[in-house]
Formats: C-alpha cells, structure tokens, sequence
C-alpha cells in the first residue's frame, strides 16, 4: 500500500533510447549565498523545523538535537530550549573543543536554525552565535492544538520564570503576526541586514505561509532574504495542491530574484520519495518533522519517568536507527536526479502531468 | 535613509560619576520603578526643575543641542577615548570598544564615539561594560540586543532602537522611530524625545521611560516589564494579557480592549516621584495614570494590593 502524497508522481529513469552517457552520483550538499558574499554550506538539505522542545527536560532535547544534527540535518531550536542555568547547552557547543589534537583546525558546530519569531520570546543573544540559518518568521505558527499561542510551560521555558511566578497572568500568551520592529515590508530589508550583522556565519531566511503565495513571496523578496522557508505544512494541502505550490513559488523566486534564492519547504507529512520529489520540483531543502516526531514521542516517555539524561550514545543510536534509514534513502534518490534535464518527473494522470509540466507517461 | 523622525530640541543634561549598568528588572511594578528611578539616579540626565515632559505639539524644551553638548563637555574634562564612526566600520569599532579595560566597576570607562551618521544596525551587542557617548543621529536597529553597555546617544535614532537589550541602558536625546524597545528583556531605555508606534512592543523585562509622546500599540504583546510615558499616547494602548506596567501623564486616544485605567498607588506614586526626579523631568506623579489588565486589577483589588500571579 502506498500512502505517498505525490503518489500520482513518478521519478524517472533517464531514456534509455538516449546516447550512452555516465550518470554521476549527485551529492546532496549544496551552500548558500548570503547578500554580503558570505557562503554558507549546507551538507546535508533536510531540516527540523518546529520540534517540540517543551515536551522533553532541556537536557533530552539538547541530546536529541545533537543526535539529529549529527546526522545533517538542520536542527531549529533557541539556547533557551536546552539550556538549564543558563549554562551552555550540548547542542551549542563546538564539536571540535574536546578534542586538542585538533586545535589547529577552525571550529565546527552542529547544523542549527534559529527561530527568530516576531515576539522573540526566549530568544538570547547566544542564539546568534554560530547558527546556519536565521529563520525570520513572517509568519505566526499555531500550537497543537490550532491556536495562535504559546503555552504557559512553554512561556516558562523560554522565559526562566520560577514555578510561583506566572506570565502575562498565567494563561496563554498570544502570538504576533508580524515583528513589531519593522515598519514596513520595504524596511525589512534593514531588519535582515541587522540578523546578518547579529549573526556573520548565518544565512537569514524568511518564512513564509503557504497561503496567498504570490503576496507572501513578495513581500519576503522585498526584504532581500539570502532564501525562503515555505510553510506548507497545512493539512488541506493535498498532493496536488503542495506540488504546485512548491512547482509555483519556485518559479516565483526564479522569475522575480534577481539572483538564486533556494527555496525551503516545510511540507506535512511526507514520504522518502515524496520528499524527493519536492526537490524535483524546485525545493532546496525539505522539512522532515513528521520523521522526527516519534523520537521525541520515545524519549518523552522516557522523560516523564525521571530520566532527564539518558547516555548520549543511546540516544544517537535511536536517531541513526530511526532516520539515517530515510535520510539515506532520501540522499541516494536525490544523486539520481539532481542536475537532469531530461524530465524527471512524469505522471499517468493527466491532470498532474499538465498542472505540473510532468512527463505525460502512456 | 535611516527612518529617523524629525529632530527635536534636547533636554539639558549633566554628566556624573556613574555605577555599573542596572539588571534586568523584573516583573514587579514597584520593584521596576525603583529600579527604573535607581538606573536614572545613577546616571541623571538633566538638572532637576530645568526640563518638562515635551508638551503635546510642541517640540520639547527651549535648550537647544549646542547648549546640550556644550553642558556634557564642560561636566567633565577627563581625556576619553574617542572613536569616529566615520573612519571605522563598525565591526571594528565594536573591537576597539571591546578592547577597553574596565579596572573598576564602580567607575566605567568612558568613551566618545563621533560622527554618528544614521547608519544602522550600529553598536550592537557590544556586551562590555564602558559608558558611550555618541554624538550624532543613528538608524534603525541602533544599540540592539546590549548588554552591559551605558550607552547615551546625542541625536535621534531609527526603528527598533535597543530592541532585544539584556541589561545596561541606552538614552536617546532625540526622537525614536517605531518598536523602541522591541522584545526588551532588561535595562533601561530613555528616549528624551518622542518615539513611534509600537514602543514597548513583546518586551519581556526591564524599563522604558518616554518623556515625550508615543505612537500607537504601546506595549503590545508585551509579558512584563515598566513603560512610562511622560506624553500622550495614540491607540490602543496596552494588552489585556499582558504583565507589563504603563504610566503615562497625557492623554490617550485609545485604550486595548480588556485594559483600565487607574490611578497609581502610593507606593507607585513614591518610587514615580523619584524616577520623576532623577530623570529631571518636572512633574508631580500624581499626574500619571496607570494602565492595566482588567482583571489584573480585580485581581489586585480582591486580594488587597497583592498581584497574584495567575489572575487570567
């Protein structure tokens, strides 16, 4: 049984009537380039872009950050979603540090995103520090359970307050849509020069809703961002439909950026192949979150059993047992289709064919 | 350009021998005040009964900069390291500032920073306890996410000035533009002038005091922290869920849904006094009002002055 979304899809095989030719594996890794020239690389193009840190202690979720990241992908999370007193967290930490026969070799760090959301609420200075990308939201995100909040134990993380105190009353606390410090979509721009002085390693994106794509892309290039995060994660958003949007807002950037802007998209759920289809599509990087999820499930059962700190090892072992599978697969479907230009994707229904310029197979 | 607003007179000001940088302050409005008054005592601005809260449509104080300047040089003749904006990036500028020793921090050091131009994202992060002066206006973004740093700028300043800052001060003499303050989460920020939509806006801790007026959405989506306003303020002002404390002298066009007003109480009245006084701002606290959360205020009243903390 297939339950893929892009099921409609089919990779295809390079014709074989076609001269003989190599077919090079591909890797995945790719950079990208801020506006000041600064590159930023990007090893392996798959991202956790709203894990649920507040389910676990801080010192699971650092744990589980580092096991993901230490796979590739681009882990999203703020300083204060690991951290207990305030002291660095494992997941900010340089890989190298420990180790003195490397000293002199530069420092690296694990590949992580920074939520810069419009109310920045646990957002501290260290978050700047070393992150791959900036994640400038233009957009709010609901919780859960739908609303357009944050939890009291979320706002107690983020926050440091003390069980006796309460934020804002103690009940939920409203997300904003926009950042109060920009004036305008124009003044933006300034907005995101600020993060790339804030943060000189970083490439600075903008996320952007699904939803009134051309307006959304439109005021997130107005701002110049180094890429674009699309959030297209509702569940209305059928096979179909996603791939549009992804085929859309790709062209979107290509017609209207003067130079390459990749293109980041945060899908729901999907499969392996479905993911890899996204890239096919025009998407630099695909949201893996719904992968990721039942890690977090296990270790907050865990947690709630008292073990805040479970031996780092086993926790990377479940996160190579769990994802390296998919990520794999995901890294070798995608050698098999980057840079062809000879119809990668085809369809046997019409319909997808022609809304998605895909082969028509017969 | 930077979104600087149009100038407007300063206020006189006196330098004095200053103590390190304030803490965050935190979300109790008594405490916060006192602390607010605490951070201007320690580093007054202007003589007390020479300047008044900037009426509305007028445009401040009869002292005009010159004299300004004139009074902040002639208070203090220790040679200082001066930096010019002009000759440095601010990269390095920031490395030079960082590089200053501080041997006693009882006693900062004090810096010039000149030729302040509106540029933007300027002097941010510095996170080193030294005492700037910077002549000249700024652009948006100026003095974000500080920390430690005693910063007062002589001229006005763009959007989001200080936005994010940890602890320390930054005083504007000068208009500020919109969201000053924005997401603050400690310190202190004056802006002797007028400031823009917005002020206050998420902030999570510390102080904002405005002499002049505001704009609209004063302290929106805030979760605690103190803004005190010596003018008027636009729409909207406050948030029903929000922790944070408004003062304000003038009149308001429009209140946040869910939000009162109520006069202060004598303990409020006391430690606004005394940030009155230190701020050099002429005025009896009584003036100010308070505005609240409604049911904050139920909450307050039912249990005889003490806030509990859950009163959603």
């Amino acid at each position: 049984m297939n339950d893929d979304r892009l099921s409609e899809l089919h990779l295809l095989p390079p014709r074989g009537q076609s001269a003989w030719r190599n077919l090079p594996v591909e890797s995945a890794a790719q950079s990208i380039e801020r506006r000041d020239g600064i590159t930023v690389p990007v090893q392996v193009p798959l991202f956790w872009y709203e894990p649920a840190w507040v389910e676990l202690p801080e010192s699971l979720a650092s744990q589980l950050a580092c096991a993901t990241s230490d796979l590739g992908v681009v882990t999203s999370g703020l300083y204060r979603d690991f951290s207990v007193q305030e002291s660095a967290p494992e997941f900010f930490l340089s890989t190298t540090h420990q180790d003195e026969s490397e000293d002199d070799q530069p420092e690296s760090y694990r590949p992580r995103m920074t939520p810069y959301r419009a109310e920045r609420f646990g957002l501290v200075p260290q978050d700047f520090d070393e992150s791959l990308v900036i994640d400038v939201r233009f957009a709010a995100t609901r919780d859960r359970a739908g609303r357009y909040a944050y939890s009291p134990t979320q706002m107690s993380r983020w926050e440091r307050v003390s069980s006796a105190e309460a934020i804002a009353g103690g009940g939920l606390v409203a997300c904003s849509s926009f950042p109060a410090d920009i004036a305008s979509p124009k003044q933006a721009r300034i907005k995101l020069d600020q993060l790339r002085r804030l943060a000189p390693k970083s490439a600075v994106m903008v996320s952007v809703d699904a939803y009134h794509l051309q307006e959304s892309l439109a005021h997130a290039l107005t701002a110049k961002p180094d890429g674009v995060i699309l959030r297209a994660d509702a569940v209305e958003f059928d096979g179909l439909s996603l791939a549009k949007l992804v085929r859309d807002a790709r062209r979107f950037l290509d017609e209207k950026s003067r130079s390459f802007r990749p293109l980041w998209v945060v899908p729901g759920k999907i499969s392996v192949r479905d993911a890899v289809k996204l890239f096919a599509l025009g998407a630099n990087a695909v949201a893996i979150d719904r992968w990721c999820e039942p890690m977090v499930e296990t270790l907050r059962e865990l947690g709630q059993r008292s073990y805040h700190s479970v031996p780092q090892h086993e926790v990377s072992a479940m996160a190579i047992d769990h994802l390296w599978p998919c990520i794999d697969e995901t890294l070798g479907l995608l050698s098999s289709v980057a840079k062809r230009d000879d119809g990668v994707l085809g369809s046997y229904d019409s319909r997808w064919a022609d809304e998605l310029d895909a082969v028509q197979l017969d | 350009m930077p979104h600087v607003p149009k100038p407007s007179a300063g206020s006189p000001r006196r330098s004095a021998r200053d103590v390190p940088s304030p803490d965050p302050i935190g979300s109790g409005e008594d405490d916060a005040l006192a602390q607010i008054a605490q951070s201007f005592a320690a580093n007054p601005d202007a003589d007390v009964g020479t300047s008044d809260a900037v009426e509305p449509g007028s445009g401040g104080s009869s002292l005009d900069s010159a004299s300004l300047l004139n009074q902040d040089e002639t208070s203090n003749t220790e040679p200082r390291p001066t930096f010019s904006m002009a000759e440095m990036t601010d990269a390095e500028l920031i490395a030079a500032l960082r590089m200053i020793e501080v041997e006693d921090q009882e006693r900062l050091p004090r810096v010039e920073v000149t030729e302040a131009n509106g540029q933007h994202a300027a002097l941010m992060r510095i996170d080193h306890p030294i005492k700037l002066r910077i002549r000249g206006p700024l652009g948006d973004y100026a003095l974000a996410v500080n920390v430690q740093t005693v910063a007062k700028v002589f001229g006005e300043v763009g959007h989001g000035v200080a936005e994010g800052m940890m602890s320390g001060s930054v005083r504007v003499r000068g208009n500020a533009g919109d969201g000053a303050g924005t997401a603050q989460v400690g310190g202190t920020l004056g802006i002797y002038g007028s400031a823009g939509n917005r002020v206050g806006a998420s902030m999570r801790g510390g102080g904002i005091f405005v002499r002049g007026n505001v704009g609209d959405d004063v302290g929106l989506g805030a979760i605690r922290g103190t803004i005190v306003i010596g003018g008027d303020a636009g729409n909207n002002v406050g948030d029903p869920h929000s922790d944070v404390a408004v003062y304000i002298r003038g009149k308001v066009s429009g209140l946040a849904d869910g939000v009162v007003e109520t006069s202060l109480r004598k303990k409020q009245e006391v430690q606004l006094g005394l940030l009155l006084i230190s701020a050099g701002i002429r005025g009896d606290a009584k003036d100010f009002r308070r505005i609240v959360p409604a049911a904050k205020l139920e909450a307050e009243n039912a249990s005889r002055g003490e806030i509990a903390p859950n009163w959603r």
